[in-house]
């Protein structure tokens, strides 16, 4: 395990320091990105101020759900969700045999290549994001238990990845990334938006709510109903994407991709 | 002692016809055409430690598939495989460490970074002793000379360059058994010399036991002491590369070049004389056997039967010793 580690931080380090030396623009691209990153929201968040409005939510409490909501997504894409891409061109490359020989967990090893230091301006909009909020609200709830919830929100975003890789390991290209997009639309709202169906399904079955609802209610102190039936959710879906992958990856192997 | 043995070894591939996106991909589900070809059909081989084998045949004959079975990475139908005393694909974590391999079209290397990084990363994978690992690292650099080309990053390299550091990738953590499937492909002439060099001496040096695949036929000549031919799955030939070229080397071939043919009917009889290998319309490759016809009088002879622009004479090549043994086996 903990070589696995020292793998994943060797070849970040090993990232950031290649990109910094061949390629001087890191800085320059961070800062574009994570203006682009703070604009979508502010742009969302004018036109609901002008005319429409969040049931139970005033503007600035959603800020601040969207600030968790790019924090946990930065976060995300930047130690994992590049599995997904890196799993497509290893797919289209046919070079997965060369993962397969490795010594080392094929998973992690798939996670580590698909390492984006860009995506760490996500985090940093984020979080700002985060502050402008707080600086108009007063918190009444707990940042601890809000906190939690955003790891069990990483998770989830770790189980989408992970499924999303193994239907690319049996599928190829199948655009994906659209259904992960649309969960991130619908987790840029607060639950209250959605009628009580689309309520339930977004606490159970896909319980997107954990992503930045529920740890937004946690910090504001608002009702979190359903949200222990998420977080089991959550583990399940995490423990089952693992499983699922492996058993596609052995049976790419004995098909010979 | 003997580093791999491969027994009765059959795979079949059971493949639907498949089409890509995913509105075929769900058609599929429904109505899927079923495909069966058994890449190989029962195959033999031992090789001793230390040995370097040229494993060769024409494509689709098997090759890939062979080793991507000994390396681990693919499962058989059928058979028994023992390398270095592992199963390779029933214990393939543990396995792996024991072997390297080089594809000449899929890359090891680390696309984004320089070689020298990707080979740290391979010294975190292996778990390779720092001392170990800079010693190693600065014989191979040194053998291919690449102590410079390594710190550039991957993308900017020119195929030779790169080539040379995926066999050093190949090699960091010491692996007993090497595989290589065609990995010169599209190397130009002084990379492959120099590869070749390299690997002889890694055999040499290291003990490193070589199964090699390629299309060149001067990789197989230059370095391998016994071929594996394979051919639809079967194995056509094994054996000491040296007998087999004495065997097949009662001949020689003319290459003849020419831009009209002046006497078709004395044109013809010279040809039947030998067996045709390359025939196309200004250029013909003929076998003579030596015990049938004397090669200057041959020479004389098409020189008047056609207007030859290039004439050479060469003793037969190891391509087309193969191309023999192949239609031998299919009588
Ligand atoms: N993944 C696969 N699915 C179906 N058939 C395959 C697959 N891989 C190889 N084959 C078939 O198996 C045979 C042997 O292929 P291969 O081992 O790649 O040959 P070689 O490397 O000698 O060119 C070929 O007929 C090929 O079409
Ligand atoms: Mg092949």
């Amino acid at each position: 395990m903990m070589r696995h580690v020292r793998l994943h931080v060797r070849h970040a380090k090993l990232r950031l320091a290649s990109r910094m030396a061949y390629r001087g623009d890191l800085a320059l691209s961070l800062v574009a990105f994570f203006l682009v990153q703070l604009a979508a929201p502010i742009f969302a968040g004018v036109i609901y101020f002008a005319g429409g409005e969040f049931p139970g939510w005033t503007i600035y409490q959603v800020l601040l759900l969207q600030g968790i909501l790019s924090t946990i997504i930065g976060v995300s894409y930047m130690s994992f969700f590049g599995l997904l891409w890196f799993t497509e061109n290893m797919v289209r490359e046919g070079k997965l045999d060369i993962i397969l020989m490795r010594p080392v967990n094929s998973l992690w090893l798939m996670i580590m290549g698909g390492f984006d230091e860009e995506d760490g301006a996500r985090i940093v909009s984020g979080l700002t994001l985060i502050v402008l909020a707080l600086y108009h609200i007063d918190i009444s709830g707990s940042l601890t238990i809000a906190i939690l919830l955003m790891f069990f929100g990483i998770l989830f975003y770790l189980s989408l990845a992970v499924i999303c890789s193994a239907l690319t390991l049996r599928f190829i290209r199948t655009r994906l990334y659209e259904i992960v997009n649309l969960v991130q639309m619908y987790a840029s709202y607060p639950g209250s938006i959605y009628g009580k169906k689309l309520s339930i399904v977004f606490s159970t079955v896909v319980p997107l709510l954990i992503v930045a609802h529920y740890p937004a209610s946690a910090l504001l102190g608002f009702a979190m109903n359903g949200i222990l039936i998420a977080i089991v959710s959550v583990c399940v879906l995490v423990t089952v994407s693992i499983w699922f992958w492996y058993r596609t990856l052995r049976k790419y192997s004995s098909a010979g991709g | 002692m003997e580093a791999i043995t491969v027994k009765k070894l059959r795979r079949v591939y059971k493949g639907h016809e498949r089409k890509e996106g995913f509105v075929a991909a769900i058609k599929s589900l429904v109505a899927r055409k079923k495909v069966i070809s058994e890449a190989l059909k029962g195959i033999n081989f031992t090789i001793n430690q230390g040995e370097i084998v040229g494993f060769v045949g024409p494509n689709g004959a098997g090759k890939s598939t062979t080793i991507k079975i000994l390396s681990g990475v693919l499962y058989p139908s059928e058979g028994d495989v023992r390398v270095l005393g592992y199963t390779p694909w029933l214990e393939r974590r543990k396995y792996v460490k024991h072997i390297g391999a080089v594809f000449g079209q899929k890359s090891q290397l680390w696309w984004d970074l320089p070689p020298a990084d990707s080979f740290q990363l391979s010294r975190e994978m292996y778990a390779i002793p720092a001392q170990e690992f800079e010693e190693r690292l600065r014989t191979l650099t040194n053998l291919l000379a690449v102590e410079k080309v390594m710190y550039r990053p991957t993308r900017e390299l020119s195929l030779g360059e790169r080539m040379k550091c995926e066999f050093i990738m190949a090699l960091l953590h010491n692996p007993q058994v090497l595989f290589l499937d065609e990995p010169t492909i599209g190397v130009d002439a002084i990379a492959k010399d120099e590869i070749r060099e390299f690997l002889v001496e890694v055999n040499k040096k290291f003990r490193t036991t070589i199964l090699l695949t390629t299309h060149d036929m001067d990789d197989i000549e230059e370095i391998c002491e016994r071929i594996i031919i394979i051919d639809n799955g079967t194995i056509v030939y094994d054996g000491n590369l040296e007998k087999v070229k004495k065997k097949y080397l009662t001949c020689k071939t003319v290459d003849v070049e020419f831009t009209k043919i002046k006497n078709q009917k004395e044109f013809a009889t010279i040809l039947s004389k030998g067996t045709v290998l390359e025939d196309r319309k200004f250029f013909k490759s003929v076998r003579f056997e030596r015990k049938d016809v004397d090669i200057p009088s041959v020479l004389k002879q098409l020189m008047n039967a056609a207007d030859v622009v290039d004439l050479t004479v060469h003793e037969s090549r190891l391509e087309h010793v193969i191309k023999e043994i192949y239609k031998e086996k299919e009588k």
